[in-house]
């Protein structure tokens, strides 16, 4: 621009008049659009649970809606970057799979990637059973599936009210310029927080501490085997004493510099139920980063360290569950109790993290733990049910069934009973137990035998 | 060496006298699961790098020449406050580069702290140790399970503690032994007896390791399979009964085995077409994607898929036509068949019929009349 027109136009944009340049065109400012839609079955939340309902109810062949919050699907497995899903398998026998599975096999499948050899006992090393996947490629695949299952996905919207109708639900969601009115036979609070189950009403609970989220991230830059690790512990523990670095973000520095970072931090109270505290859980975790960064670049050996990968959020492990028509228990997880309504397996030892680290706690040889479907049904619920960690148990169970593949487990049950229920006119609740069989079984999942 | 030793079910009970001095060898093995008996011998020398003063693999052999076992003869010295004794112990691999067991020679035996004997139940620790493929001491250095030791060099029986979460995975007071011992198994002899049981792979080593009923040796075996140009009958019969084995590793590895001129065979399509049917589910896809990579699809083949299609969920539906697009199949009774699915009601499974049958633009009036009812 030449300097005359460059200075008519600073003149005319203090006046409030716009000056027109070539190529661009003078619009309306941009009013929100506001619409409403009205489906068989609305998922809210597209994370590891979500992803895997929606895709069952749009295969059922019901119209389904998913909203998601973020700009893409997975979770914890993607955004998340906790891209070792786990675990299918117990006792040298697959006990989740279905469209979980699938999403799994075909992500290892295109990234070339080996799937762990399962007949080998995992021992106290349950990781080994997980599954590694590309997160990315994940991401693609869930969002391609759920595409193909004629799913309508509506990114960066969030509920805001939510009411319930004579037979369903209706809910209003926010998004980037988007004011939507959804009216559902059947929802599915896959957010992972029983934020939905919250907002339409139903109590949740919370226990006063939760476990801790972690960033996940990759470091590099660094050859372990030049490393003077009792020199790089007692400068850790040094600053720690100064201060300057917190222990329980970090427990154990050698174990970070040997993992590269891969699920070594623990932020305390990472919760990403509102954009407040998601917030907040985010930013601590990357501050904990960068303070844990510029440490180690100033110790021998490191000064060359740095950031290869970092996720864009701090995933979380607990925060709120539903207070359901049944609770899971402790003793009904680690004796392998098979409920009259088992709609999925669960498998993965007592895994509680606190500030002092984790030790998990192994099941004995052959437990194969299983959900009820009262379990992801709020008390008192009619056509609404939760799938994900924020399902109805205690503490102590939680923590081992709030992993992914039994998450997509409970995915897939929830939304084909809610597919059953809204065809035949019923809650979920109220769905022929062997229908609901026939259903899931039908699409691969595996549905607990109860042997006598 | 004697190979009469190597084969014999469970793992045996050491007698000992006082002082250490066994009266019987101590040897230790997992149940064999490769039955056949070597009787030949055939020495590979080569740097192991695991400093053992052993640099001769043993490869033992049937009397055709199969390979049933690997040996590596191990003498080192362990040392404990400035006293040292050899380490004599012979490690045996299967053809996969399995751990199989170990052997001393009469008279040698294990020992910790101040020299003491291992006792049966050391003897029997160890070996589960060294049977774990997946111990976490893949992960640690010595130095790092001993904290205070410094360099290991020839060590052992440090008395400072080890690291309490894997006190497990060691023999109390042979930290070192148990450390070198399970290095040297998963080591560079693995690869090494791994890659030569390649390089004489045959279907004869085949038919022996899938008929062990371990996964991880059938899987081993099928994985190579695919390298041989053609397989004698028997193999191909434990090939196609093992596609629809428990174990997804197995099943899974069965069915990738199938090169395209063997997935072109009748008794092969059977078998692929009966999993896209009644498999597992997690077999169901590749087992249709075994079908794509054929060279032809069998007439009866499609006609058994047709006949399925409408019993298979919309997702399976769907690749089973993409299948049907990509062979170019479009003969009317298989047109018909996937037009009854339009009137299922399932409106994803439907929309997977309509979408085969608009790219296939069919003639049948039949076919035709269903498709234009469904649009309404």
């Amino acid at each position: 621009m030449k300097r005359r027109s460059a200075l008519a136009a600073l003149g005319s944009m203090s006046l409030g008049v716009p000056t027109i340049l070539k190529g661009e065109r003078l619009r309306e400012p941009y009013r929100v659009s506001k619409k409403t839609l009205r489906t068989d079955i609305l998922v809210i939340g597209g994370g590891t649970a979500g992803v895997v309902a929606a895709i069952q109810a749009g295969r059922a062949g019901r119209k389904t809606i998913l909203v998601e919050n973020g700009s893409q699907l997975g979770g914890v497995t993607t955004t998340g970057g906790v891209n070792f899903p786990g675990i299918f398998f117990a006792w040298g026998k697959q006990v989740i799979g279905g469209i979980g599975w699938e999403l799994v096999q075909e992500a290892v499948a295109m990234n070339d990637d080996p799937l762990p050899n399962v007949s080998i006992p995992h021992g106290r090393q349950h990781w080994r059973h997980q599954v590694l996947v590309n997160g990315q490629l994940y991401a693609m695949l869930a969002e391609e599936k759920v595409i193909d299952a004629g799913v309508e996905i509506r990114y960066y919207e969030t509920p805001t009210t939510i009411r319930p109708l004579k037979n369903g639900w209706e809910v209003v969601t926010v998004g980037k310029g988007t004011e939507t009115t959804i009216q559902a036979g059947q929802l599915i609070d896959c957010t992972g927080n029983a934020f939905a189950a919250s907002m339409a009403g139903f109590p949740v609970l919370r226990e006063a501490e939760t476990q801790p989220g972690t960033l996940q991230f990759k470091l590099t830059g660094y050859d372990l085997d030049k490393l003077d690790f009792k020199m790089i512990e007692a400068r850790y523990d040094e600053e720690v004493k100064k201060g300057t670095l917190v222990k329980k973000e970090f427990l154990n520095v050698s174990g970070v510099l040997r993992k590269h970072g891969d699920n070594v931090q623990h932020i305390a109270g990472a919760d990403s139920t509102t954009s407040e505290t998601h917030t907040l859980a985010n930013i601590q975790g990357r501050t904990s980063l960068m303070k844990m960064l510029r440490f180690l670049r100033t110790l021998p050996g490191l000064e060359k360290t740095r950031i290869e990968d970092v996720q864009n959020e701090t995933a979380v492990r607990e925060t709120y569950r539903i207070d359901g028509e049944y609770l899971i228990t402790h003793e009904d997880y680690v004796t392998g109790k098979v409920f009259d309504d088992a709609v999925s397996y669960s498998y993965y030892p007592i895994d509680l993290h606190d500030d002092k680290g984790v030790i998990p706690k192994h099941l004995v040889e052959g437990v194969v733990p299983t959900i009820p479907l009262r379990a992801l049904a709020p008390r008192g619920s009619r056509n609404f049910l939760v799938a994900g960690r924020c399902l109805s148990s205690d503490r102590l169970a939680n923590s081992a069934l709030r992993v992914q593949a039994s998450c997509m487990g409970m995915g897939q049950a929830a939304a084909a009973a809610a597919a059953l229920a809204g065809m035949s006119g019923k809650t979920p609740l109220e769905v022929p137990y062997a229908d609901l069989r026939k259903l899931l079984e039908e699409h691969g999942a595996i549905v607990p035998v109860k042997t006598t | 060496m004697r190979f009469d030793r190597l084969f014999f079910l469970g793992m045996v009970l050491c007698s000992f006298s006082k002082g250490g001095a066994q009266t019987i060898p101590v040897r230790f093995f997992r149940d064999a699961v490769v039955k056949d008996k070597p009787v030949k011998q055939v020495e590979y020398r080569m740097d192991f790098g695991d400093s053992t003063g052993s640099d001769i693999l043993y490869q033992n052999l049937t009397r055709d020449g199969t390979p049933v076992s690997y040996s590596r003869a191990i003498k080192t010295s362990v040392c404990f406050d400035g006293k040292c004794r050899l380490l004599d112990i012979a490690v045996y691999w299967d053809p996969a580069g399995g751990y199989m067991g170990f052997e001393m020679p009469p008279g040698e035996f294990l020992s910790k702290t101040d020299h003491d004997p291992f006792s049966h139940e050391e003897y029997l620790k160890l070996h589960g140790i060294l049977s774990d493929s997946l111990s976490p001491l893949a992960d640690y250095t010595f130095e790092e399970l001993v904290p205070g030791t410094g360099d290991p060099g020839e060590a052992d029986a440090v008395s400072s503690a080890t690291l309490k979460d894997i006190l497990e995975y060691i023999v109390p007071g042979a930290a070192f032994t148990t450390y070198r011992l399970w290095h040297i198994v998963y080591g560079k002899t693995r690869e090494a007896v791994s890659r030569l049981s390649s390089d004489i792979f045959t279907d004869r080593l085949a038919l022996m390791l899938l008929d062990t009923g371990e996964p991880r040796l059938q899987c081993w075996a099928l994985d190579r399979l695919t390298k041989l140009p053609d397989w004698e009958e028997e193999v191909t019969q434990k090939v196609l009964a093992l596609t629809g084995s428990a174990n997804l590793n197995v099943s899974a590895s069965a069915i990738a085995s199938f090169s395209r001129s063997m997935a072109d065979r009748k008794n092969v399509q059977a078998v692929l077409a009966g999993l896209v049917s009644d498999g597992a589910y997690a077999v169901r896809k590749p087992a249709i994607q075994k079908l794509k990579d054929a060279g032809t699809l069998r007439p009866e083949t499609v006609s058994f898929l047709a006949e399925t299609a409408s019993r298979l969920n919309g997702d399976l539906l769907g690749e089973v036509l993409n299948l049907f697009l990509a062979r170019g199949v479009a003969d009317v009774n298989t047109l018909r068949k996937i037009s009854e699915i339009l009137e299922t009601g399932n409106r994803y499974a439907a929309g997977k019929a309509l979408d085969f049958l608009e790219k296939v633009n069919p003639k049948d009036a039949l076919v035709r009349r269903r498709i234009q009812a469904f649009r309404k």
